[in-house]
């Protein structure tokens, strides 16, 4: 009731809906990203919650459909935190452990839309990436106690401003009625959409990537190449100055 | 719009600025490189929920081109940062503020400081250069990594 008339009035929304949560969010990020002697846990907690939910509470829009509602938050509001304490964690271990979460729940929200396919295949790579992120993490972190590199922020008040910023601004902007001329050319119910529901998902994408975009699947080809022979070349010239 | 883009959007903007905060205030190499593959995630997002939009498959083909441009950028990343390591034994980035020469002088302050700077001076000053390329092997301590370590302290 109350959500629903929130929901119908985001068009005119007042400055409070838009900068509460914002203001949240700063605060507790202010808490947890303080200097070591002076960091609060638990208080910062609370309030990066209170943000995200205050965000549900006031940006949020439901659609009729119930289930759909109800997975849709779970899976935006697990990325959410995921990413604060991904952001927040000082050890870099548990910071690539926050970022798998946040890739798992970004899949799920891409399994909401309809791309069974890009969620797999983004489970692959980035299950990929997130191992060699650990090892890497593993052999190159300090192995006694915490470095003071990743217990001291830079800048955190500028970053926190420009931060709460580019935020206010993109969901102002996101907030703003779509110009009446692009809503009539955007077809607004089409029945060709991808559904979660749909078992040629990857017919029609692979047809969509080899017919539409084949200059650039042959370029992104291109791309790994030459990405892999940087590798090559890095990694051995590093050796050899090391050596 | 319908709500499910709209909430899409609002989520991609969230994760996108959570990425941008984690870019500028990490000071960890490793972190920083998960935090901008959390803005592509984000962007990512974006094209999928504008691509169920518009009720084409243009967004998810898309979003596979952004996962091959993470690919790239996570190897040359890794590699990079793993020559860095090498030089001084430490991720931190501050490490890395200056990435010129450092045997070079700086003359920014001079330039600022002085008022004419078209007199010629009695003695002008030549630019120096920096030692480039591999050093001879005459002893078996040659190394710049332990010069360099050692200036930096």
């Amino acid at each position: 009731m109350l959500l629903t008339l929130f929901a119908q009035q985001s068009a005119t929304m007042n400055p409070w809906e838009l900068g509460i949560p914002i203001l949240l969010g700063v605060v507790g990020y202010m808490l947890a990203a303080a200097s070591p002697q002076r960091r609060q846990n638990i208080p910062a907690t609370v309030c990066l919650l209170g943000a995200i939910v205050a965000a549900w509470f006031t940006w949020w829009q439901l659609s009729g459909n119930v289930l759909e509602d109800v997975l849709f938050t779970c899976f935006a509001g697990l990325m959410a935190m995921a990413a604060c304490g991904m952001q927040v964690e000082t050890h870099p271990v548990y910071s690539a452990l926050w970022f798998a979460l946040v890739i798992l729940a970004t899949c799920g929200l891409f399994l909401m839309q309809g791309a069974a396919f890009i969620s797999a295949a983004t489970i692959i790579v980035y299950a990929g990436a997130i191992v060699v992120t650990f090892l890497f993490v593993i052999m190159l972190a300090r192995q006694t106690g915490k470095s003071t590199y990743d217990v001291r922020l830079m800048q955190p008040m500028l970053a926190m401003v420009s931060g709460g910023l580019l935020l206010a601004a993109l969901v102002y902007a996101i907030q703003q009625p779509v110009p009446v001329a692009s809503q009539a050319a955007a077809p607004s119910v089409n029945m060709s959409a991808p559904t979660p529901a749909d078992t040629n998902t990857l017919a029609v994408l692979g047809r969509s990537l080899f017919v539409d975009h084949l200059v650039a699947v042959e370029l992104a080809s291109v791309l790994l190449l030459v990405a892999i022979f940087g590798t090559l070349v890095i990694a051995l010239q590093s050796r050899g100055q090391a050596r | 719009m319908t709500p499910q883009l709209y909430n899409s959007l609002l989520i991609g903007a969230v994760l996108f600025v959570l990425g941008t905060l984690g870019f500028l205030t990490r000071r960890n190499l490793i972190v920083m490189f998960l935090s901008a593959e959390l803005m592509l995630q984000a962007v990512a997002l974006n094209l999928i929920a504008f691509g169920r939009a518009h009720g084409n498959y243009h967004g998810q083909s898309f979003t596979i081109f952004v996962l091959t441009v993470a690919a790239c950028e996570a190897a040359i990343a890794l590699v990079l940062f793993l020559a860095l390591y090498q030089r001084f034994n430490s991720l931190d980035v501050s490490v890395w503020h200056e990435l010129g020469e450092s045997d070079v002088e700086d003359v920014e302050p001079e330039l600022l400081a002085e008022k004419e700077f078209f007199q010629v001076e009695e003695f002008p000053t030549y630019p120096t250069l920096s030692p480039a390329g591999r050093e001879p092997a005459l002893s078996k301590s040659s190394a710049g990594t332990k010069k360099g370590g050692a200036k930096r302290g």
